[in-house]
């Protein structure tokens, strides 16, 4: 069956069937993207009333942004030409400006990835007095050596610690619970009641043999809870063999079982020495010429062991066969730490972080951002910029003259007189064209890729340029990222036409056109959203 | 429209001039985004009116509404202001306490 409308207009609205269509779909992209921009000027207006946030105006490449432009308008004007040589039934040509457009949609996703790329290897670190400096390679690499123990969580573990363990530790290393300690105090325990249960000199009486007889029935069920203990723990070395995380699930269920023997063997305990500590107060009751009910009342009551609540362990310990060590990004770690790590599953590891990672080291700044300060003299950063040049550049260099000439690196307070002196100059201009001088000039300097060596105790806040450095970035990406989805699938649709149009042509050449006026209705829906998104973005 | 080729060569002539347009428009942003007009807001100002003349650019000659049907002048005038009621909603926002002076001392 034909549809009808799909070439012809429709008498009463005088459209065919895509073009309504079309402008509906592009209707509810207004709103769409009109809900994106709304939340764009609401992060913007919130920005101004949170102190030490500063928006981060003019800090993205305009020269992409003016570029991708550019492409997109281009490719607007190329797939009108497209269109028009379709309503000239002049396929060749139709097919050059398509895929001139293809190629500009293309052109215009490879400038946005690489404008990607540099965000997320581009790193921002906000000191605890809210200094900022930016810059790359980034290293936070945590080595976190010597560790003697390994503390488990049984509810959340996925151990993920065991695949930062560097290749050269991994052979041979064995966890054995770390039940020995446990183990030996259940021994003490029930040699102490074994004791109570001898029989001595004063033993004559009939209650005291009934508390021998109470303790005596009581000790092979503790005896075979102990040796049920000393089973798993013995059979522990296998449960957290190191490398295979397919056993992980078994790890925490044997886990799960020593935690509960250990318990089940103190309850025993618990549970014959209250009967004994009974048997005992009944036993001094009928001794007692005055039997004091206090008395009675305090012995009674007052086991020797106390009752351990079951299931009550969440964590267990482990011992590795031979101190071992992990190499892990700090944005791994729920906790980090010099002497515990925490991962993000609970798991703890207990040893000695290396002393190159006590640092966060950032090899290239190149900016250094100091808004936050009245008196830029009173930021600490420019101590951890010096810091590292002169220690490392020193030490690289005993034994030997340093060559005369080579590579100089700012020392402290060079770099902090230089921006004190952006500042004056900066400010200077402001004043000589009469406007007021802006902080984002006065207050940011570029670096000449000087490194940072900051203690991890001074570092607020690090983090690549992505959607969770700030509200700016987390909308950049939101408009952005969405716009760019848009252009794949515009050109995706494009493209279509372009490679498989031509069947659609011979049949009905009109419909053909229809349909890239179709597409071209979107392409220029989404060149239009960019002119909006370029100046907010990249220039306001 | 009149789908004759000749008007259609002419609307070839037209498209061109409006793609150059539309790269000088962006220069001009460009440019003006570097010049002082007294505040910030009104360097925003006039960025946010070339970037609708562009847009108004696009909208007539590209996607046609230069000549278009009443139905679709119809649709868009509602999602004109849903839009604007959508932007103003977000205005709201100024009523937060945050913007109090004094409220993050």
């Amino acid at each position: 069956m034909q549809i009808p409308f799909e070439v012809k207009p429709r008498p009463d609205t005088g459209l065919w069937n895509a073009k309504i269509g079309i402008w509906l779909f592009l209707a509810s992209e207004v709103m769409l993207f009109g809900g994106l921009f709304s939340g764009y000027v609401f992060l913007r207006l919130g920005a101004e009333a949170v102190p030490d946030y500063f928006w981060p105006q003019g800090e993205l490449d305009v020269k992409w942004g003016a570029i991708n432009t550019a492409v997109l308008i281009l490719s607007s004007v190329f797939v009108v030409y497209a269109w028009v040589q379709l309503k000239l039934r002049n396929y060749a040509k139709y097919q050059f400006w398509m895929a001139l457009v293809v190629l500009c949609a293309l052109a215009f996703l490879g400038i946005k990835s690489v404008e990607y790329y540099g965000k997320f290897t581009h790193y921002s670190v906000r000191l605890k007095d809210e200094s900022v400096v930016q810059g790359h390679k980034l290293n936070d690499l945590q080595k976190f050596g010597k560790v003697s123990k390994v503390t488990v969580n049984l509810e959340k573990a996925d151990l993920s610690f065991l695949k930062y363990i560097p290749e050269e530790d991994r052979a041979d290393l064995k966890f054995k619970p770390a039940l020995d300690d446990e183990i030996q105090r259940q021994k003490n325990a029930l040699e102490a009641l074994r004791n109570e249960a001898a029989p001595t000199e004063n033993t004559a009486t009939r209650e005291a043999e009934k508390l021998a007889k109470t303790i005596s029935k009581g000790i092979p069920e503790l005896e075979s809870a102990l040796a049920e203990l000393e089973r798993v723990a013995a059979q522990g070395a296998m449960i957290l063999n190191s490398g295979s995380l397919g056993s992980v699930r078994d790890a925490i269920n044997a886990g799960r079982e020593v935690e509960h023997k250990v318990s089940m063997a103190k309850n025993a305990l618990a549970n014959v020495a209250t009967r004994a500590a009974n048997e005992k107060a009944k036993a001094e009751w009928v001794g007692n010429a005055d039997p004091q009910k206090e008395r009675f009342k305090a012995n009674a009551l007052q086991p020797v062991y106390a009752w351990d609540e079951a299931g009550g362990i969440s964590s267990i310990e482990f011992a590795p066969s031979k101190p071992f060590g992990v190499e892990v990004k700090r944005s791994k770690l729920r906790k980090p730490g010099n002497e515990r790590i925490v991962f993000r599953d609970f798991t703890a590891l207990d040893g000695e972080l290396a002393e190159e990672s006590r640092y966060l080291v950032v090899e290239e700044l190149d900016k250094v951002d100091l808004r936050s300060f009245e008196d830029p003299t009173q930021a600490k950063v420019f101590q951890y910029i010096a810091e590292h040049a002169s220690s490392h550049h020193g030490e690289g260099e005993k034994g030997g003259a340093a060559p005369e000439g080579s590579a100089h690196h700012l020392t402290s307070a060079e770099i902090q007189e230089e921006f004190l002196k952006h500042s004056a100059e900066e400010t200077e201009k402001a004043e000589h064209h009469g406007y007021e001088p802006e902080p984002r000039k006065t207050h940011v300097m570029a670096l000449e890729h000087v490194p940072l060596r900051v203690p991890w105790e001074e570092v607020k806040f690090y983090s690549n340029f992505a959607p969770k450095l700030n509200t700016y970035y987390a909308i950049y990406f939101s408009l952005t990222g969405l716009h760019g989805l848009h252009v794949l699938i515009g050109a995706s649709v494009l493209a279509w036409f372009l490679f498989f149009g031509k069947k659609l042509y011979d049949k009905d050449p009109e419909h053909m056109a229809n349909r890239v006026e179709v597409g071209g209705l979107f392409w220029h829906f989404v060149d239009l959203v960019w002119i909006f998104l370029f100046p907010l973005l990249y220039l306001l | 429209m009149s789908d004759d080729s000749e008007s259609l060569k002419k609307h070839m002539k037209t498209y061109t001039l409006v793609g150059g347009a539309l790269l000088f428009f962006t220069l001009v942003t460009v440019a003006m985004s570097y010049v002082h007009l007294g505040s910030h807001g009104m360097n925003i100002f006039v960025g946010m009116v070339i970037a609708t003349i562009k847009a108004g650019l696009v909208a007539l000659i590209f996607m046609h509404l230069n000549h278009e049907k009443r139905t679709i002048y119809r649709i868009l005038l509602f999602t004109f202001f849903f839009a604007l009621g959508l932007m103003a909603l977000t205005l709201l926002a100024l009523g937060d306490p945050v913007f109090f002076p004094g409220f993050n001392k």
